[in-house]
């Protein structure tokens, strides 16, 4: 019998899934070798799950990685025998890569096939063929430069990959500087890995680099990365945010930690129009439009400037329209920012293709223990309905439990309790119902954040809570996303959108900025036990749970019957039920 | 017999299957485990003539991702092959005779199944006809095909004329095919050099072609817009020609994630996986089979049961459970209670809002129940039967019985 070898951390399956063995001790070997050409699909304790696409293997080649060294890898790492015919669909992924090449010379953009062969079976498709301009030989075609995105997206449908050399336009030249102290006056510098995304999406300025999404987690500094892209660059930048507040926060940073002069950042919003060398505008104002069947008016935006460099925050959200016109801006440097890839309408491909693949994705657990986001502790608190809302419960219609279950009276006692046992910790609560929210923010007389609150009044809520000047803070959804409040350190969630993983990571990205001291956050998620909302609240958790994170299980019910002293978590308001959700 | 072959047209091996993994140790391929564990979960219900019902099959292998044609040739295979059987009372599968020896890798023991089996599968697969011997072990047949590969190692013929080849083979003077019968070891009263032709008919060619499929002794690829046939590795060790390569270490991880997730190596011992796949949802098949905690099955019933157990001894040897799967296994789901039916106007009382809310939403007890009952009440659609609602209502576990002054 042949002997495996179970030391080492990779299961390669015949699906071109590899699962490692996070308890290997190989296993850092391994997942570097693994980032370099596939995928983290999802890094729940114990093992993580790869998998290997003709994506990750063309970005593998795209970096310079040889099919020699992906084989020699995978047999060296691997428990079992890698399974011949995986071993042979990733040479022929691999082959495929450079077979098509989009370069530039005077002839204006020309695709060039490397056989005759290939070239007659490909424009033989017709989603392909009506990209190809003029055939200038045997293997090569004109193609029109307004068509570039949308003929690399109709490639890849088939199977094959532009290698897209053709370059982008320069930009008008724009000098940015990150500064080494703050105008705040502290000590500033890029952190490792933020300097390494910089420079794998620059890429030394060829055009291998140049387009790509950058994953990091909440807290962990993707803005600053923005900047240090735009200080390699040296180009105009357009960058486009969820918000309001977002793009604030954009200008906030520019300024502080940048030598851009005020009068080169302008905001374009729907108070503001102001286009200047770096504009920060919207989702929102993109996309607005009089009436359903105008013009979006704003998208002209793209066009006002020579940008060098578009920046996409938060590009899981990017909105349908933002997707159409960014296939026309193939000659611009595109970069898209997220924490979670996560699209809930499944468009992760259209990212690819139109903004670029993803350049770096570090796992949230590797920034914690590096400490460069906060140590979060999640918890789920479970509360009973009570006894007069059962029967409504019980025979409401599936949406209408869910709101029930949402909005359950007793988890007022439950956030009380939890304020308490944070005397001093800056605290936001967060859900999804206004009235929910109005009710809590009148019981604990502390301020309210909602999508009807005016901006000022928001700018201004949010820096007396930056300040210490407010302590506890109740805002809606309106907060899920590119809200900078770096000292809150407790998050509860009191309602949420039903199964949104995307949401609940991004709710607990707004408590995890690093912390003086402990460097401890908490993120409780109330809910209404045995209800629908549990059933949701476990399909909210898993992004995070394959991130790694752990959620404890306490029972209000159990709390009630217990005796403080007979708690096991002392520190904690609630007994930890039998263990952790990890 | 050598001029007979290469008279033929051929292709040498090396030319096709290169993209093959090394030969596989016979019946331990990973697919094949998982379809004997599948049939012996009690998911699948045995037809009247034994093999697998179509229905069942279907429904598995999509939520499994499988080739269903793939289940059903292979459950028929371990059918035939006396490996699984139906259950004498149930309507699903046990064990058979040479359930040891498939799932211990135990090779003189499978090689003489296999053997039996291919011959019953012709035997199946091919229409009587008046010229032929009623059972198709009389000429040894299997002979046949151990000649055939003999002759054809290392060379695929087109698939096309691939039963003609047989046909043109088993017409060979009979002198010519008992000597190399001689060399291989077989014993001239076995077989029936003169029978073989009688089997190779139009329909009979399409018969043993179907065994050998069903088997997994043969193969076909295509080359060049042509199809090609070979008799399989399988086939060579099955038939004494070649020996069975070294047996592979076996895939014996067992990981329960947080995630409701449990990846499990495909040689665990049969028990646990049957386990696994009784009472788990089947997420993907490979050396390391994924399930999902089916939590919807698990929250349905009222008090941990049999399933709770059988699933918890299972995973406990993957050591702590994770506290998403500790307390789906340990903790009591569904609230338990009583339900008072009256049967005549199909009201339903449950004892508390809570057993209202566990029916409502219970898989298998909502589709009894229809919109406008008063409050605190359950309707009973006027289609549906009382008693069957109440039948399936004891299942979980809820309490039953009728409402004051009602009979029946």
């Amino acid at each position: 019998m042949y002997s495996a070898r179970y030391e080492n951390p990779f299961i390669v399956q015949s699906d071109h899934t590899v699962l490692v063995e996070v308890d290997s001790p190989r296993y850092v070997e391994g997942r570097d070798a693994l980032a370099r050409f596939a995928e983290l699909v999802k890094s729940p304790e114990h093992v993580h799950t790869y998998r290997i696409t003709p994506l990750s293997i063309w970005n593998a080649c795209a970096a310079g990685v040889t099919m020699e060294w992906i084989r020699e890898t995978l047999r060296g790492l691997s428990r079992y025998d890698v399974p011949r015919h995986v071993e042979i669909e990733i040479a022929e992924f691999a082959s495929r890569y450079g077979r098509l090449k989009l370069a530039r010379d005077d002839r204006g953009l020309v695709l060039s096939i490397s056989s005759a062969a290939l070239a007659e079976e490909l424009i033989r498709h017709e989603s392909v063929a009506s990209f190809l301009g003029q055939r200038t030989g045997p293997c090569e075609f004109l193609v029109d430069p307004a068509e570039r995105g949308r003929l690399k997206q109709s490639f890849i449908k088939v199977g094959y990959p532009v290698e897209d050399l053709a370059g982008y336009q320069t930009g008008e030249q724009l000098e940015i500087v990150l500064r080494g102290e703050t105008r705040g006056g502290t000590g500033f510098q890029l952190r490792d890995y933020q300097r390494e995304a910089a420079e794998i999406f620059y890429s030394a300025g060829t055009p291998r680099g140049g387009s790509g999404v950058i994953v990091l987690p909440c807290g962990a500094g993707k803005t600053i990365v923005g900047l240090a892209c735009m200080a390699r660059l040296q180009t105009s930048t357009l960058v486009l945010t969820t918000s309001v507040t977002a793009a604030h926060q954009w200008v906030a940073e520019l300024r502080d930690k940048t030598t851009l002069p005020a009068e080169a950042i302008g905001e374009y919003s729907g108070h503001v129009k102001e286009i200047r060398p770096v504009t920060i505008a919207t989702y929102n104002i993109l996309t607005w439009r009089a009436d359903r069947t105008d013009a979006f008016a704003h998208l002209e935006l793209f066009d006002h400037r020579n940008w060098g460099l578009i920046i996409y925050d938060e590009v899981h959200l990017l909105p349908a329209p933002v997707f159409q016109v960014t296939a026309g801006l193939q000659a611009r440097r595109r970069l898209g920012l997220t924490a979670t890839l996560v699209r809930e309408d499944g468009r992760e491909e259209d990212v690819f293709a139109l903004i670029g693949p993803k350049k770096v994705d570090l796992p949230w657990k590797e920034l914690e223990r590096q400490g460069w986001i906060a140590s979060a502790r999640c918890h789920e608190v479970r509360v009973e309905m009570p006894e007069a809302l059962r029967m409504d419960y019980a025979i409401a219609s599936p949406r209408d439990k869910f709101r029930i279950a949402s909005e359950n009276p007793l988890k007022k006692d439950t956030v009380r309790r939890i304020l308490a046992s944070h005397p001093d910790a800056q605290i936001l609560i967060i859900g999804m119902y206004v009235e929910q929210l109005s009710e809590l923010a009148k019981e604990f007389a502390i301020p309210l954040l909602t999508g009807t609150t005016r901006q000022s009044r928001r700018d201004e809520l949010y820096t007396e809570f930056k300040a210490g000047a407010i302590r506890l803070l109740a805002v809606s959804k309106v907060a899920n996303f590119a809200v900078d409040l770096p000292d809150a350190s407790v998050a509860i969630q009191v309602s949420g959108t039903f199964g949104s993983r995307q949401e609940e990571a991004q709710r607990l990205g707004r408590i995890l900025r690093p912390k003086p001291g402990e460097n401890q956050a908490h993120f409780y998620s109330v809910v209404s036990q045995d209800t629908v909302e549990q059933d949701f609240a476990l399909k909210r958790q898993l992004f995070l749970c394959e991130q790694g994170y752990q959620y404890e299980i306490h029972d209000f019910e159990q709390m009630r019957r217990k005796q403080l002293a007979e708690w096991s978590c002392p520190e904690l308001p609630f007994p930890a039920n039998d263990g952790a959700r990890e | 017999m050598r001029r007979f072959v290469e008279r033929q047209t051929m292709l040498p091996l090396a030319n096709l299957f290169r993209d093959h993994d090394a030969s596989v140790y016979p019946c331990g391929e990973y697919w094949r485990r998982a379809v004997a564990a599948m049939l012996l979960s009690g998911r699948i219900a045995a037809r009247g003539d034994g093999f697998p019902n179509k229905t069942d099959v279907n429904r598995i292998c999509r939520e499994a991702n499988f080739d269903q044609y793939r289940f059903e040739a292979t459950g028929r295979f371990l059918v035939m092959a006396k490996i699984v059987r139906p259950h004498g009372q149930g309507s699903g599968y046990e064990p058979a005779r040479y359930g040891d020896a498939f799932w211990n890798h135990l090779l003189r023991p499978l090689q003489e199944t296999a053997r039996q089996a291919f011959l019953d599968l012709v035997q199946q697969f091919t229409p009587s006809r008046v010229w032929r011997p009623t059972s198709a072990a009389s000429p040894g047949l299997d002979h046949l095909v151990a000649l055939f590969a003999a002759a054809f190692m290392d060379r695929a013929i087109p698939s096309d004329q691939v039963g003609d080849v047989f046909l043109e083979f088993s017409k060979l003077p009979p002198q010519d095919l008992t000597d190399p019968g001689r060399q291989l070891g077989f014993r001239t009263r076995e077989y029936g050099v003169s029978g073989w032709d009688r089997w190779l008919d139009t329909p009979g060619q399409q018969g043993l072609l179907s065994a050998l499929y069903v088997s997994n002794w043969a193969e076909s690829v295509e080359h060049r817009k042509q199809c090609w046939f070979r008799l399989s590795d399988t086939a060579l060790i099955m038939l004494g020609l070649a020996g069975p390569p070294e047996l592979p270490a076996p895939v014996v991880d067992l990981r329960v994630l947080p995630n409701l997730c449990v990846l499990a190596g495909a040689d665990l011992p049969p028990d646990k996986l049957v386990t696994l796949f009784r009472n788990c949802r089947i997420r993907r098949i490979d050396r390391v089979i994924e399930f999902q905690v089916d939590r919807r099955r698990l929250t349905e019933t009222t008090s941990p049961g049999p399933l709770h157990r059988s699933l918890c001894e299972v995973l406990e040897d993957s050591g702590p459970l994770p506290a998403t799967v500790e307390s789906l296994l340990r903790h009591p789901p569904a609230r338990g209670g009583e339900i008072r039916i009256c049967a005549c106007s199909a009201i339903v009382l449950p004892q508390s809002a809570e057993v209202l809310d566990a029916i409502r939403r219970h898989s298998r007890l909502k589709g009894y129940l229809e919109a406008g009952a008063p409050r605190g009440y359950l309707l009973i659609k006027p289609r549906s039967s009382p008693g069957n609602f109440a039948e399936r209502c004891r299942e979980p576990g809820f309490k039953v019985s009728l409402l004051p002054g009602q009979a029946g």
